[in-house]
């Protein structure tokens, strides 16, 4: 099948093998890595405060003498855990109202699409500062803020592609052959829409972890002592010149994750999208 | 230009610009706890007394039920009063005025890094696939977009400020000041611009440098060089809108890491001190910034379009 | 090997090769550096604030405004300041002589008439009921002489009157602030620096400065990075994990000093589990007050052992008895308390980073004595609600006193109709931090005293129960850290960094 050839041999170009590998990596980390590791991020050690790095602790100590390296591993659990809900999220109500939105037509399309140009009408972090703010600093609060405000990528290509099916031929024949919509939409619709929608959400997951870190280090997101990145790099940029490893560990974590991801998520596009539909509907 | 689809464009707009200003003001009537108590709490040092938060609330309105208040709202937004900040007795639009320049050289700066940065590389990129630059600037790119620009933000400030000291720690109002802010929302701009210019370029490109390869003569060259800014220009400003909301995110964070005192660290500080009016102000400004351009972007790509479907011959 | 000039050294020697200027790691963006004029850091700004009442700068740090009495530079002591001398005609009235020669940024002469009605109007604008005078407490006898009547019985009304917000400010006009301290400034815009510059005509110690000008840089790591950029010529409230950084620095120096000023974990009385006495001394137990300061605050403040730090005059600190870290005894008093599992809230400001990390330690040891918590953080805004503190059982604050008299503060904390307490009591007849009718009628004897001893005696006694009571866990009390230029000299550290004399900081040039 030229499907699965050209999967194969996307995977062999090295980019998305490394990006493959890296997500494969931090979901083990995510799932497993807490309790492989067995140190526990919480434990205070306060004669031990801010030790650099060593063999006993590979990322140093922080302001409490909690174990760098630990946090960083619980920490993988949070960004990840968040970025995935917010994007399965995203995913499932973007596609809902876009399938919502292209088979119904009239004025509940037009409705709906007013509220997709909404969401786009304000930048992301704005819109997710104001509500999160509103809300409270938590965060379950960042999560629905960002997820409220990021779906509508995943609407806009559904809906068209909706649109475009059902002007096909075999639809037609098949409607009027009685043919109940579900089946139509679950044969034609959902299988065409399920390449784009993997990756967008691949490159979303990464997006959404910087916005998470970014709205943690604003004050917004996850609280202390929670070992979410954007936590500890807004905790430890005031150390920066004096134990520089709370900033930067963290710092390269988010890097490594988003990069990652958004490889992976090209080498899926080359794939699952080779029409560029992704890249015309943001 | 299909100008029949003109007015239809400009209504929905409108409609769109009226629905944003219904969500950023029904936002904040959705918050728990009383701003009154809140705020006169945090000026005053000492919880306030029942008069003086009466007093507060017939002050801001905050009496009349919602859509009385919206409507309220709406009438002075169109006589173009934003309504008074609940601190220290300032008007939310002279607020924004004193702000707005401060944010916008930024976003100017950072602009100007990434296309600085973005075009040579991505025209690069495209014309040479695959070869040692193309993925050089790759990986370059693929960076910009991973870090997080607090990070980055930081980073610069400890290498250039602090050790070299070449640069200000802090502030606005010099271009020296504007150096390091820029860089960090350029280089994340940069990445994105890069990507998107090395994806759309490479194959109209492709061809035109082959033959431009087999081109003796240097003025010819040149031309097809300049053919492929114009075709580098063009998905760029197609999504314009994109840039622009890249920009403005960016900017919340980059203002606070370098405390300049933009619309970004105005936001943050409102949101905080539950400043209702001027968070209101801000994100209204920034919703009607975006729509406005977004429908510009969207006008003009329908003109643009047909033209750069057809390999972009100049007309 | 060449070495090649660095950009730093070559404008440097262009510069004119100043030896200060070559050796100092100056940045060639600190145009402050002028012998003249210095720029001082604070961590807010002093303009943008609800000043108009000051003209639209506030009277805390800035050398504008003066008081009629200061407090000396230990705390110690109320000296003459506006007023020479002061003596108490009856139980609740007091004159206070003024000195002669002291003029307004304005030209005008400082009367009692002027200080009347200075301090009438901002009593109008903002009432004050701890300091026990109102709008109609001042008048003037004659040119020399005002006249204070208050409310009750209230032996601190001189050291009170230092407090900052009695800067008298000229009452004609306040769209700038005059007052008749040694600097003066032109306007102050609240989204600029405020510019001050020396006021000639000045009664005290000429300042040795041109021009002083005040920043507000809300960043901690930022006023550290810019006073070793050179950006800012001194800053109060450096980060306490950058002294030894700062320390180690040529063109940098740092000092500490303390304040009437302490970090305590208030237990709320009235709020399930920490309405048990036994519950609340366990609690005192379990923490470790020295470990905190010496990691926490990077050894930089001292252990508490009661809410008023020793050099507060009526403090009891050395008869109270050091409670912890003792954790046998603390579990024994979780298990005689009766303690269910609970959890037990503790509740942080987002303003104080280092009062987070100290939630968390004590969320550490309240669990190796078997007491579950929470720790919830709150922005700036909804800190303080009411609601927010009702449900909270440990709130961690920094308290002092930023007048010559710290006397307002137990009211404030312990007394049932004091600003913590009052919204609560008045609903519900409970309150936070407020024992009883017992502690309320010491507080009240304190306050009216007159003479010195008996005042002290009562609100010593008042520290004794609430410690008893474990009404709260005693933290730290506080040092704070001044940074400034090594080409500074001066000012003289003051135990209340607000009030600290601006005519004692010069250049030192070489």
């Amino acid at each position: 099948m030229a499907g699965s050839g050209r999967l194969r041999e996307t995977l062999r170009r090295p980019q998305t093998a490394t990006g493959a590998a890296i997500v494969a990596s931090l979901t083990l980390i995510a799932l497993i890595g807490p309790e492989l590791l067995g140190t526990d991020p919480m434990a205070q050690n306060l004669s031990n405060r801010l030790q650099p790095p060593s063999l006993a602790h590979p990322f140093g100590t922080d302001r409490l003498g909690r174990d760098v390296f630990a946090r960083v591993v619980h920490g993988a659990r949070f960004s990840l855990g968040i970025a995935v809900a917010v994007t399965a999220i995203r995913l499932v109500l973007g596609v809902a109202i876009g399938l919502l939105a292209g088979y119904a037509g009239g004025w509940s399309d037009e409705l709906l699409m007013r509220i997709v140009d909404l969401l786009f009408a304000f930048p992301g972090i704005v819109l997710a500062l104001v509500i999160a703010g509103i809300a409270g600093p938590s965060l379950t609060n960042v999560l629905f803020a960002l997820a409220v405000v990021g779906w509508g990528t995943y609407a806009r290509v559904v809906r068209s592609e909706v649109l475009s099916v059902r002007e096909r031929d075999y639809v037609t024949a098949s409607r009027l052959s009685g043919t109940p919509h579900r089946r139509i939409v679950l044969e034609h619709v959902l299988p065409n829409v399920l390449g784009p929608t993997i990756v967008l959400a691949t490159l979303d997951i990464g997006t959404v972890v910087l916005a998470t870190a970014g709205l943690s280090f604003l004050g917004l997101g996850a609280q202390p002592p929670t070992p979410e990145w954007g936590t500890m790099i807004a905790a430890g940029r005031h150390y920066l010149q004096t134990a520089w490893w709370l900033v930067n560990v963290p710092g390269l974590a988010i890097v490594v994750t988003v990069l990652g991801f958004t490889l992976l998520g090209d080498g899926l596009r080359a794939v699952l999208d080779p029409d560029g539909r992704t890249e015309r509907s943001s | 230009m299909r100008w029949q689809y003109l007015p239809r464009r400009l209504a929905l707009t409108a409609v769109t610009l009226l629905l944003v200003s219904v969500v950023t003001y029904g936002l904040i009537l959705v918050t728990p706890g009383d701003p009154a108590k809140l705020v006169l709490q945090k000026q005053l040092g000492q919880p306030p007394t029942a008069d003086q938060v009466a007093a507060f609330r017939a002050q801001h309105g905050l009496d009349e039920p919602p859509h009385i208040q919206y409507l309220h709202w709406l009438g002075e937004l169109l006589r173009g009063d934003l309504g008074q900040s609940y601190y220290h007795e300032r008007s939310v639009s002279e607020l924004l005025v004193d702000r707005l320049p401060v944010t916008l050289s930024l976003a100017a700066g950072g602009l100007a890094v990434s296309l600085a940065v973005s075009l040579p590389t991505g025209i690069l990129s495209a014309c040479r696939p695959h070869g040692y630059a193309d993925h050089a600037s790759q990986a370059v790119a693929l960076l910009g977009v991973a870090m997080p620009n607090f990070w980055l933000g930081y980073l610069l400030v400890f290498v250039f400020s602090l050790t070299l000291g070449v640069t200000p720690v802090y502030g606005s109002g010099t271009p020296a000041h504007l150096l390091l802010p820029s860089l960090t929302l350029g280089t994340g701009l940069a990445a994105v611009q890069t990507r998107l210019l090395r994806a759309s370029l490479r194959d109209t490109l492709d061809a035109e440098f082959v033959t431009a390869a087999r081109t003796r003569g240097l003025g010819e060259r040149l031309v097809v060089y300049k053919h492929a800014l114009r075709n580098a220009l063009l998905p760029l400003v197609t999504v314009l809108g994109l840039q622009l909301g890249f920009l403005l995110n960016g900017a919340v964070i980059v203002e606070v890491v370098f405390q300049r005192p933009g619309l970004g660290t105005l936001l943050v500080n409102a949101v905080f001190d539950r400043n209702y009016p001027v968070v209101q102000g801000v994100t209204l400004l920034a919703g009607v910034l975006f729509v406005l351009v977004n429908t510009v972007t969207d006008l003009a790509y329908e003109r643009i379009d047909p033209r750069v479907r057809l390999g972009g011959e100049p007309a | 090997m060449q070495q090649t000039l660095s950009r730093r050294q070559l404008l440097a020697g262009v510069a004119g090769g100043t030896t200060a200027l070559a050796a100092g790691c100056q940045s060639v963006f600190g145009n402050e550096n002028a012998g003249g004029s210095k720029t001082v850091a604070l961590s807010t700004p002093l303009t943008g604030g609800d000043w108009s009442m000051y003209g639209g700068a506030a009277p805390y740090y800035s050398p504008m405004h003066e008081t009629l009495t200061a407090s000396s530079h230990d705390f110690s002591t109320i000296e003459p300041w506006l007023a020479t001398e002061w003596e108490t005609i009856d139980d609740t009235t007091w004159e206070f002589t003024l000195r002669d020669g002291a003029t307004f940024h304005n030209g005008e002469a400082l009367t009692a008439d002027v200080v009347a009605e200075s301090l009438s109007a901002l009593l109008a604008d903002r009432p004050l009921s701890w300091a026990k005078v109102t709008d109609e407490s001042f008048s003037a006898v004659d040119d020399r002489t005002l006249r204070v009547e208050t409310v009750e019985r209230f032996g601190a009304l001189a050291g009170t009157l230092s407090h900052p917000l009695f800067g008298i400010q000229h009452p004609g006009s306040y769209d700038r602030p005059i007052g008749t301290g040694p600097f003066e400034a032109d306007s102050a815009d609240p989204d600029s620096p405020l510019q001050t510059t020396r006021f000639e005509d000045y009664w005290g110690a000429e300042p040795q400065l041109e021009e002083l000008t005040f920043e507000g840089i809300t960043d901690p790591t930022t006023r550290s990075t810019s006073l070793q950029a050179g950006e800012i010529d001194a800053s109060f409230e450096i980060p306490r994990q950058d002294y030894d950084l700062l320390s180690a620095n040529d063109a940098v120096t740092v000092r500490t000093q303390r304040e009437p000023r302490a970090g305590s974990a208030m237990i709320n009385l009235y709020n399930s589990p920490t309405d048990d006495a036994d519950l609340r001394r366990a609690l005192n137990y379990a923490v470790d007050q020295q470990s905190i300061v010496d990691s926490i605050l990077s050894g930089i403040g001292a252990p508490a052992k009661g809410p008023y730090p020793q050099m507060i005059p009526f403090s009891a600190h050395d008869e109270l008895p050091e409670y912890g870290p003792d954790l046998e005894r603390a579990r024994d008093l979780v298990d005689q308390s009766g303690y269910s599992g609970e959890d037990v809230e503790l509740h942080v400001s987002s303003n104080t980073p280092h009062m987070q990390l100290i939630a968390t330690r004590m969320q550490d040891r309240f669990a190796e004595i078997g007491v579950s918590s929470t720790v919830r953080q709150f922005d700036r805004g909804s800190f303080f609600e009411t609601e927010q503190m009702a449900e909270s059982n440990l709130t961690l604050i920094e308290l002092g006193s930023i007048n010559g008299a710290a006397d307002y503060l137990v009211h404030l904390q312990f007394h049932s109709e004091g600003g913590d307490n009052r919204a609560l009591y008045e609903s519900e007849g409970t309150g936070l931090y407020n024992l009883g009718p017992e502690v309320d009628s010491l507080i009240e004897e304190g306050d009216r005293a007159l003479d010195k001893e008996t005042k002290h005696e009562a609100y010593r006694e008042v520290q004794r129960r609430v410690m008893d009571q474990g009404v709260l866990v005693p933290i730290y009390y506080k040092e704070y850290v001044l940074g400034q230029r090594a080409n500074t000299t001066g000012p003289e550290t003051h135990a209340v960094p607000h009030m600290t004399r601006w005519t004692e900081f010069a250049h030192d040039g070489e």
